[in-house]
């Protein structure tokens, strides 16, 4: 097979592929392997059946209830919106048996059930927690592999051994239970500033507050330069300041809830769980 | 700034960047603390609820919920979410007993699946247990779509699969295996109450290159290539072996190219 020599330039922020000129080179194979994507298959459905379909020859499918615009007919998975993933492909069926449900029921598919969430306090005594807030500072740890010689003679072999129970724990130490929220009370928080000295990643300021989001930002102990994650913005406390949290690298550790002199703070668990056709739960 | 409305879930939820990272939004550390706790069974449940596939994608997810996680920003690497999934389905108890009841008298509602894809192997395993009939179609002989035709078992062993897919089946699925569906027209015609297309994407992309069509006996389309060593129709390839483009299947296939008889495998990619 022949290939030509390209390098990649950024035109715009776009990625394009320039021929550098250089001789095209030649790579002798017994065998070639085309794996450059994959489409859809819909020559089976007739186009007289009220679905719709775009210029690409996709059904046109709501990304929220998955139903097409024909009655009854519903898609997911790469079907729906293109080629994706797995995770994908089950998030998008549960949606659709919802719809399909409220469908069957003679109900409005648009109007979507909610989330069911709980919050709920983790205090177990004056410095206990019914969690593990003590911070590990291991690196992730490494999957074991099978023996390279015994894999490659056997395609059904698997690779990864999976971890053993013990590292698996070490492993799962290492996450921070961002789910256990540090949830503000301020009508109990005297100002003290405690809260703001104990936290091993400064990410609480009292402060006076701002109009504009970015001010604020920017004035924090350490500005919250990451816009992805938010701001817990309290009411107006006594002194006129407010207590603003950035989420960004909290550690979840609790020091602040600890510290607080009139658990103003709290760490709560937070459950929350998509809802299901006819709300099912099974954990 | 107004004050923050802790009231609307979808704030809390965002702080939990793993789960709202996840496109069925599993709740992640929900169940690694019951792994930490020797709760398997239990940490495999919340999975199953949320992903109805934890062994599967334990192993395979595209694990958007990683680069979320906040580890990831504390220091280098975030926590191994997708691997932990795997224990939790590597160290559970029977789970039968757990799945939920499948009602003997039906509601009356009959749907059809088309494809026995993760698609409609969820929605199957949502509409069972509120009585709905549900009749299954796939051109396959077995259910799993691409879980079973594209991921090598080298990643993804056909146990792990079967159990995974067997406990939706075993919910008193109609299926109707080996069987193309040619005409939605005909589905229609048949009194199902809603019709769900989880055909997934099968066609493999092909390229138009001087040669092509001299070289065919030696030039395979990805995806069809790994379907017809997964259902052992295709057992070697040749020593050298030039595989296009850099995704999953790519990868998949130089590997599985190099359990084949594969010596020099080379990817070529346009991406550096």
């Amino acid at each position: 097979m022949y290939f030509e020599k390209v390098k990649a330039e950024y035109v715009d922020g776009k990625r394009k592929l320039i021929p550098t000129g250089e001789p095209d080179v030649f790579y002798p194979a017994d065998d070639v392997i085309i794996a450059i994507g994959q489409e859809n298959r819909f020559e089976w459905i007739e186009r007289d059946l009220g679905i719709e379909f775009d210029k690409w020859d996709m059904p046109v499918v709501s990304p929220e209830t998955f139903a097409s615009t024909a009655p009854k007919v519903f898609f997911g998975g790469d079907a729906a919106l293109g080629p994706k993933n797995v995770i994908t492909a089950v998030a998008q069926g549960h949606q659709a048996a919802i719809s399909i449900d409220l469908y069957c029921n003679g109900l409005d598919i648009s109007d979507r059930p909610a989330p069911d969430t709980k919050l709920f306090s983790t205090k177990m005594g004056i410095h206990e927690w019914a969690y593990d807030n003590d911070v590990t500072t291991d690196n992730r740890f490494i999957v074991p592999q099978a023996d390279k010689k015994e894999t490659l003679s056997n395609r059904l072999k698997e690779v990864e051994l999976g971890f053993d129970l013990a590292t698996a724990f070490k492993e799962a130490q290492r996450c921070l239970n961002c789910d256990v929220q540090t949830v503000f009370d301020e009508y109990k928080c005297i100002e003290c500033d405690a809260c703001m000295d104990i936290c091993p990643t400064n990410c609480i300021t009292f402060t006076t507050n701002e109009d504009d989001e970015n001010s604020l930002r920017m004035k924090l102990l350490v500005p919250a330069i990451n816009q992805e994650q938010e701001l817990l913005v309290s009411d107006t406390l006594k002194t006129g300041k407010v207590m603003v949290k950035d989420e960004d690298v909290c550690l979840h550790c609790g020091l602040c809830a600890e510290r607080c002199p009139t658990a103003a703070w709290d760490m709560k668990q937070f459950n929350y769980n998509t809802a299901k056709a006819g709300h099912l739960c099974y954990a | 700034m107004q004050p923050t409305d802790v009231k609307n879930p979808e704030y809390y939820h965002k702080v939990v960047d793993c789960q709202y990272a996840c496109p069925a939004h599993t709740p992640v550390p929900q169940y690694i603390r019951l792994i930490s706790a020797g709760r398997y069974t239990e940490a495999y449940m919340i999975n199953w609820e949320s992903n109805v596939f934890p062994g599967v994608l334990g192993r395979t997810c595209d694990r958007p919920c990683e680069p979320a996680c906040r580890r990831g920003r504390i220091e280098e690497e975030p926590v191994a979410i997708c691997r932990l999934k795997r224990v939790a389905a590597d160290f559970k108890d029977d789970i039968t007993h757990l799945l939920p009841d499948i009602p003997k008298v039906k509601n009356g509602k009959k749907i059809a699946l088309i494809g026995a894809g993760p698609a409609s192997l969820s929605v199957a395993r949502d509409l069972a247990p509120l009585g709905y009939e549900l009749h299954i179609y796939d051109n396959q002989h077995k259910a799993g779509g691409m879980m079973r035709s594209q991921i090598p078992s080298f990643r993804l062993p056909a146990e792990v699969l079967d159990q995974e897919v067997n406990y939706v089946l075993d919910m008193g699925l109609i299926t109707h295996f080996n069987t193309y569906v040619t005409s939605l027209k005909d589905v229609l015609s048949r009194n199902y109450d809603a019709v769900f297309i989880g055909t997934g994407a099968p066609r493999g992309k092909d390229l138009v290159l001087p040669g092509r069509e001299e070289g065919k006996a030696n030039i395979h389309i990805g995806i069809e290539w790994l379907a017809s060593v997964a259902f052992d129709h295709t057992h070697n390839i040749g020593k050298r072996v030039i595989v296009l483009g850099g995704g999953n299947t790519a990868m998949d296939c130089c590997r599985t190219s190099r359990r084949l008889g594969g010596e020099d495998v080379k990817v070529q990619n346009k991406a550096s």
